[in-house]
């Protein structure tokens, strides 16, 4: 890239081409004020405070607009300028009614400190005091519109980073105002609940309610963790005070995204239900506060039991997938290594041994695509997954995707979703028909020559000649030309991203097999060799959990009647089980569970209830969807009366076993080992990984 | 060196900034050394005597604080806005966006405190259409911003002023 010369306050400056004068004066310190201007977002020069002077320009001209040439002569403190701006700032302040004392954001508030800076200590011009709205109609975001200065900070962040468009602005000069939608309220509006437009906005207007009892960021010392919302692994940032925790941004990450989903932004500091403070022992019908170790003894009392000593895969585990991989690792290790039962397994809703089996885990980590390969697709194509509740800031990725670079979204889910307005092909099909599906917009991909069927056996490829769009049909359920013009769209793409959710496995392996033979046979791999498939981990460390040895249960046919202990370690999953699980846990003998918070569906099918720490005050380790382990530093300690799980099943381990039978917590698993805070987990080579073409015949025999 | 006159008023404000003087504490003493506090609303005095410095908590809401301030100026040398009421209008200027009938209603009528109201009509000033900061009326000498300021800040820009000095704004606060 060319380079360019100029002068910026009597000091001679080389810049690349093309940057904002704004941008050259930040990567040489020097600290040009400025209000609209956002790091990542598109400049407008809507506030007027980053203007400058140019010799030879007879007007000051806004610097986060204006590249940077040869020869400019450039000035950014005169007197006039520093004039202008406190005059600027005067007419932002009597625009409309800023109140700092009760406003949420004073102490951290940009036109705030930009007014300290420039000595406004009145406003000289006469006040507007205009009536405007406060919109307190969302569930967590309130809207002042008596605090905003119309920056489009707000408008620019939900546009280009969350790809959701819902606010913009109405009206012009002085009456503009910030609208949802087509002027609806907040709450009612297509707003995704992400919290970005508070996080970018400079004042008071966007706030988040929680805040306004209480901190929110008036403190500028942040801290931060993982997200331990979903498998995505955002890195977020906190203020503390108080052992609260404050407004939760993002904070780079995976992806460095500057987005989180309502998950990561709201839900883990607006939880849904009491804190739990005692060890609990059921008693009768009713709970009891009770001593730890008065759980340890039972659990060892029943260890000691002949029938567990006869058939220690009495013993089942249920651990939630947010837990941090040191906790997962203790917990599995206490029940293999010292129960002897291979039965533990991570309770989300996926069918954990299919996703296993399908992607082979046992011959190494696959290399999936992350966040950035998304970010490069030009089209996509979701299969089982309500992407918007699930993977919320995925959802975001694919929407900016086809909202700024026209990427093409195919979509074959029976839901309809709000995704599914925005697609090219939407494929309504039952959700047991998706193997086929894929398998036969494999086999279109091999008649348009897209992919390679060199591998496939000759018997097979005869079957499949003979096989026509009708057959397709009926073995699909739906109509043919459809998937044809999924494939012929998916062929003529750059970078197809293939995006699976838990449904396409929900009934085995053979969906996640099919959509994997696509990428292979099509040779969609990105240039370090990952295949352009995301494979939706429900829980932050589904994947991490995927490094321990296979475990011999799955939630699907987990059959309790055979179960005399079962410890049900959930951190703080608040997600309901569905009913089938419960009444199955009813028929365990005797259930510990260790909770952070009261869950109905949990305690009444519990015998013991360990209260343990929440998510920011433990730290630990996880791996992402893409095989990148991070980790997350607890931003505070956790109350007294929490157990650590690791501590209990030492505990349990010590008062059961005999001295000589001692059991030391093992180190995490060794792909761990040397990796570092961010960095990927060495995945397989899977270039030449053949396609299974099992799929493919069984489309033929349906 | 002769002692320096200060006056002190309250006008459409909640007594914060006054609290915030009386928190000058110890300091009191220095101050006593170096003033006279002429007039306040501690001190029972009809009209104002002359005075070198005057601080106006308070922004202007009715007749009477328009009339108050309008002497305080004419008897102070230098007159000083203390606290955001006096110099931004604060909360009170909350009302503006409403009429001042309306404001009233709820106030004395429709409150849920009350059951049969009236608004007063008898001995208590007319409120002004808007509130307003007082420098949209007066000639302000100087301005300490904050809700209130802080004692070491008004312990700053007063005793600057009792030096004949200016002290800088460099440590600008509005809440
Ligand atoms: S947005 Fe900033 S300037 Fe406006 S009232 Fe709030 S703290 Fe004050
Ligand atoms: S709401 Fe905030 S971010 Fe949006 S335009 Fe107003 S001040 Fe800017
Ligand atoms: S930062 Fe340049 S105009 Fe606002």
């Amino acid at each position: 890239m060319s380079n360019v010369r100029l002068s910026i306050n009597e000091r001679e400056i080389d810049c690349a081409a093309g940057t904002t004068i704004l941008n050259a004066c930040k990567a040489h310190d020097i600290d040009v004020p400025t209000l609209c201007h956002f790091e990542g977002l598109t400049d407008v020069g809507a506030c007027r405070l980053c203007i400058v002077e140019i010799d030879g320009m007879r007007r000051p001209i806004s610097s986060c607009t204006t590249p940077v040439e040869n020869g400019m002569v450039v000035r950014t403190h005169t007197p006039r300028l520093q004039t202008l701006r406190r005059q600027t700032l005067e007419l932002l302040f009597g625009e409309r009614n800023h109140i700092c004392p009760f406003c949420p954001r004073s102490g951290n508030c940009e036109l705030q400190n930009r007014g300290y800076e420039h000595g406004v200590d009145h406003v000289r011009f006469d006040y507007l005091f205009p009536k405007l709205p406060v919109d307190n109609s969302h569930r967590y975001i309130a809207f002042d519109h008596n605090r905003c200065i119309m920056c489009t900070r707000c408008v620019r962040a939900c546009d280009e980073w969350v790809g959701a468009h819902t606010l913009d602005v109405d009206e012009r000069g002085g009456l503009s105002r910030i609208i949802a939608d087509q002027n609806v309220p907040l709450g009612e509006s297509s707003c995704v609940s992400c919290g970005t437009c508070v996080t970018v906005c400079p004042t008071g207007a966007l706030f988040e309610k929680r805040s306004a009892h209480w901190h929110g960021r008036s403190t500028k010392e942040f801290k931060e963790t993982i997200c331990t919302g979903c498998g995505v692994g955002c890195r977020i940032r906190a203020t503390v005070q108080l052992r609260q925790v404050g407004e939760l941004h993002a904070a780079g990450g995976p992806d460095n995204n500057r987005i989180l989903c309502e998950k990561g932004r709201f839900w883990l500091t607006h939880p849904g239900s009491a804190r739990i403070n005692n060890v609990l022992i059921r008693v009768g019908g009713q709970f009891e506060q009770r001593d730890v170790d008065e759980v340890v003894q039972e659990c060892a009392r029943r260890l000691r039991s002949v029938s567990i000593q006869k058939d220690p895969q009495r013993v089942v585990a249920l651990l939630s997938g947010h837990l941090p991989l040191e906790t997962l690792n203790a917990t599995q290790s206490f029940m293999r290594d010292v129960v002897g039962s291979d039965r533990w397994v991570i309770a989300d809703r996926s069918n954990t041994q299919s996703t296993r089996a399908a992607l082979d885990i046992d011959s190494g980590l696959p290399p999936l695509a992350g966040l950035k390969e998304l970010d490069r697709a030009d089209l996509f194509v979701v299969i089982g997954a309500n992407l918007e509740r699930n993977a919320g800031v995925v959802a975001s990725y694919v929407r900016r995707g086809v909202l700024h670079r026209r990427a093409r979204l195919l979509k074959i889910n029976p839901r309809h979703t709000w995704l599914t307005d925005w697609t090219d092909v939407h494929l309504e099909s039952e959700r047991r028909r998706d193997p086929m599906i894929l398998a036969a917009m494999l086999k279109y991909l091999i008649d348009m020559g897209a992919a390679d069927a060199a591998t496939m056996p000759t018997d097979l490829s005869k079957k499949l000649k003979r096989f026509d769009d009708d057959d397709i049909s009926i073995a699909c359920g739906i109509d043919a030309t459809q998937i044809k013009q999924m494939a012929a769209l998916y062929a003529a793409a750059e970078a197809p991203m293939i995006i699976c959710g838990r449904g396409l496995s929900k009934h085995g392996p053979t969906g996640l097999i099919g959509a994997l033979n696509i990428v292979r046979a099509t040779g969609n791999q990105t240039a370090d060799g990952k295949w352009r498939l995301m494979d939706l981990a429900l829980q932050a460390n589904t994947y991490g959990a995927r490094l321990f040895e296979e475990p011999g249960l799955n939630m699907h046919d987990f059959d309790p009647h055979s179960a005399d202990i079962a410890f049900l370690v959930l951190g703080d999953s608040q997600r309901e089980w569905p009913r089938t699980w419960l009444q199955k846990l009813r028929a365990v003998t005797y259930v510990v569970a260790f909770l952070t918070r009261e869950r109905e569906d949990v305690l009444a099918a519990s015998h013991a209830v360990i209260p343990t720490a929440t998510w920011s005050e433990r730290g630990g380790t996880y791996v992402n969807l893409e095989g990148r382990l991070q980790v997350g530093a607890p931003l505070m300690q956790p109350p007294s009366h929490a157990v650590d799980e690791i501590a209990f099943f030492q505990k349990l381990s010590n008062e059961w076993k005999a001295a000589q039978d001692a059991w030391d917590v093992p180190p995490l698993p060794a792909a761990c080992d040397g990796v570092a805070d961010g960095a990927l987990l060495s995945c397989r080579d899977d270039r030449d990984r053949a396609v299974d073409w099992t799929t493919l015949r069984e489309l033929t025999e349906a | 060196m002769a002692k320096k006159r200060i006056a002190t008023v309250w006008l459409c404000g909640c007594s914060g900034c006054h609290m915030s003087f009386l928190d000058l504490d110890d300091r009191l003493i220095d101050l006593a050394a170096m003033a006279d506090v002429v007039a306040s609303p501690i001190v029972d005095v009809k009209d104002f005597p002359k005075c070198d410095i005057g601080l106006v908590e308070g922004g202007v809401a009715n007749e009477e604080n328009l009339e108050v301030l309008l002497k305080l100026r004419a008897a102070s040398d230098t007159l000083v806005s203390l606290g955001d009421c006096a110099g931004f209008g604060c909360v009170p200027m909350l009302r503006n966006q409403f009429s001042n009938q309306d404001v009233l209603d709820r106030a004395y009528i429709d409150v849920e405190s009350t059951a049969f109201g009236a608004v007063p009509t008898i001995e208590v000033p007319q409120l002004l259409p808007k509130v307003k900061p007082i420098h949209e009326h007066v000639k302000v000498d100087a301005w300490i911003p904050g809700c209130p300021p802080s004692a070491d800040r008004i312990w700053k820009a007063v005793g600057a002023l009792l030096r004949g000095e200016v002290a800088d704004g460099d440590t600008l606060e509005y809440d």
